[in-house]
């Protein structure tokens, strides 16, 4: 299909310039005009006015016209300014990061690594150390077992260390108590003495009365036993107490 | 999985150490000094009457009434043997009251054995057998180990088997009325040391509170 010079779209306007102005031919004022007015978006765009809109023949201009005034060291942006610039743009590194990672976790099904999603295993521990950036996330999952086991361990060895540090005392209150017992007073018909003040004088007529002096000794003495016994708790009788 | 396993292994490594913890000091809690010296199976040693001077009062227990039902039961026996004439039963069961055990430093024990011997030398005297009866009169006062009216009652009873002996001895015979003479003073001897320790324990227990 062939098609006539009218149906063709108009030319570019630098492509209808069949012939380029020699240098040191005296601009015209059209040229002036537009050049003003690239000046004036220049200057916008440099103070941070850049216009809600612009020719796209002149956006790659503006932007090479910024980064030859910014390499030039004519234009330096505050301090403030370039800090929050790169924080934003740490904060969007490392969300772009982590969102990836997890995409990647539940799209694979497997363990979290240091590495991106679309790095193999092998490749994950050079990425770990190459980008130096651990998710918090995943950090507190990896200490926490070792956490809790610390944790447990020193309760355990301060409660040992209690109960052995106790373990003395009550060693020592056990005679103390044992003392205190014996330092109560014994009732003498409770204790275990000589039958001389129960028995006497033995006159010579009666030497050979034996059975009369034991029968008298195991009295006394089976009073005072069942006296002793009966004043304790029932715990601390002793089996078959009587006789 | 892994969080688990070694939260497990935590738990139970603390639950052996408080464990130990326990058995620890469960060991070290049960130290008794006076529990050797009350074991059952203990025999009494010649320093347990020395050391009882200055030990605490001791309790009347089981076993010093067991032994004291047993000596009761035995001098009981030997009086029935006696009342039946049977007067080697009568020693035999006697002697066995000599066998008994008695708590360690049990003042009673001593007690009871010096009237054992003091009946068991009478009966060996009844029977005859001086020699016999004197020797277990010394063996009893060698046993002793304090004044006593039983330890007066044995040296009147060694009085009586001197004041035997030297009836036996006196045959009408010069030499024998000599021996007789000799015997009869020991007899003395022996009579008037337990009248001293009779009166010296009597004045003691009127200085004491009776019992």
């Amino acid at each position: 299909m062939s098609r006539s010079d009218d149906d063709l779209p108009p030319d570019d306007e630098l492509d209808r310039d069949d012939t380029t102005p020699p240098p040191g031919a005296e601009p015209t004022a059209a040229e002036r005009a537009r050049a003003r007015a690239f000046g004036d978006l220049i200057d916008k765009v440099v103070a941070g006015r850049a216009p809600a809109a612009m020719p796209a023949d002149d956006q790659p201009l503006v932007e090479v016209a910024t980064v030859i005034r910014a390499a030039t060291g004519k234009e330096a942006l505050a301090p403030a300014r370039s800090s929050a610039i790169v924080e934003a743009a740490l904060a969007r590194a490392i969300e772009g990061l982590a969102g990836d990672r997890g995409r990647a976790r539940e799209r694979d099904g497997v363990e979290p690594t240091t590495g991106g999603a679309h790095h193999g295993p092998a490749a994950r521990p050079a990425q770990h150390h190459a980008d130096g950036i651990i998710p918090l996330e995943r950090g507190w999952r990896r200490r926490a077992p070792w956490l809790v086991a610390g944790g447990a361990t020193v309760l355990a060895a301060a409660a040992a260390i209690l109960l052995m540090l106790r373990g003395p005392e009550r060693a020592v209150e056990a005679p103390t108590q044992t003392a205190s017992a014996e330092r109560a007073p014994l009732p003498l018909d409770q204790r275990s003495r000589a039958a001389d003040a129960l028995i006497g004088p033995i006159p010579r007529e009666r030497s050979g009365d034996a059975v009369s002096r034991i029968d008298a000794i195991f009295a006394d003495r089976l009073d005072g036993y069942r006296a002793r016994t009966l004043s304790r708790p029932a715990r601390a009788a002793p089996r078959g107490g009587s006789r | 999985m892994k969080l688990a396993r070694t939260t497990i292994i935590a738990a139970v490594a603390a639950t052996l150490a408080f464990v130990a913890g326990l058995g620890v000091t469960s060991c070290t809690g049960d130290d008794d000094p006076g529990a050797a010296s009350r074991r059952t199976t203990r025999l009494p040693e010649p320093d347990d009457v020395a050391a009882k001077t200055d030990a605490p009062p001791t309790p009347i227990d089981e076993q010093l009434m067991l032994a004291l039902a047993q000596a009761k039961n035995f001098h009981h026996k030997a009086k029935v043997y006696m009342a039946d004439g049977n007067l080697d039963e009568a020693i035999r069961a006697v002697r066995q009251i000599l066998d008994l055990q008695f708590p360690a430093g049990a003042p009673e024990a001593e007690d009871v054995r010096l009237d054992a011997h003091a009946r068991l030398a009478k009966l060996l005297v009844l029977q005859g057998k001086l020699e016999e009866a004197m020797s277990v009169v010394d063996g009893g006062l060698a046993a002793s180990t304090r004044p006593s009216f039983f330890s007066a009652n044995l040296h009147t009873v060694k009085g009586e088997v001197y004041d035997a002996m030297a009836a036996v001895a006196d045959d009408g015979s010069a030499a024998g009325k000599d021996k007789a003479t000799t015997l009869r003073k020991a007899a003395i001897v022996e009579l008037d040391r337990s009248i001293q320790i009779n009166d010296k324990l009597q004045r003691e227990l009127l200085a004491e509170p009776r019992e």
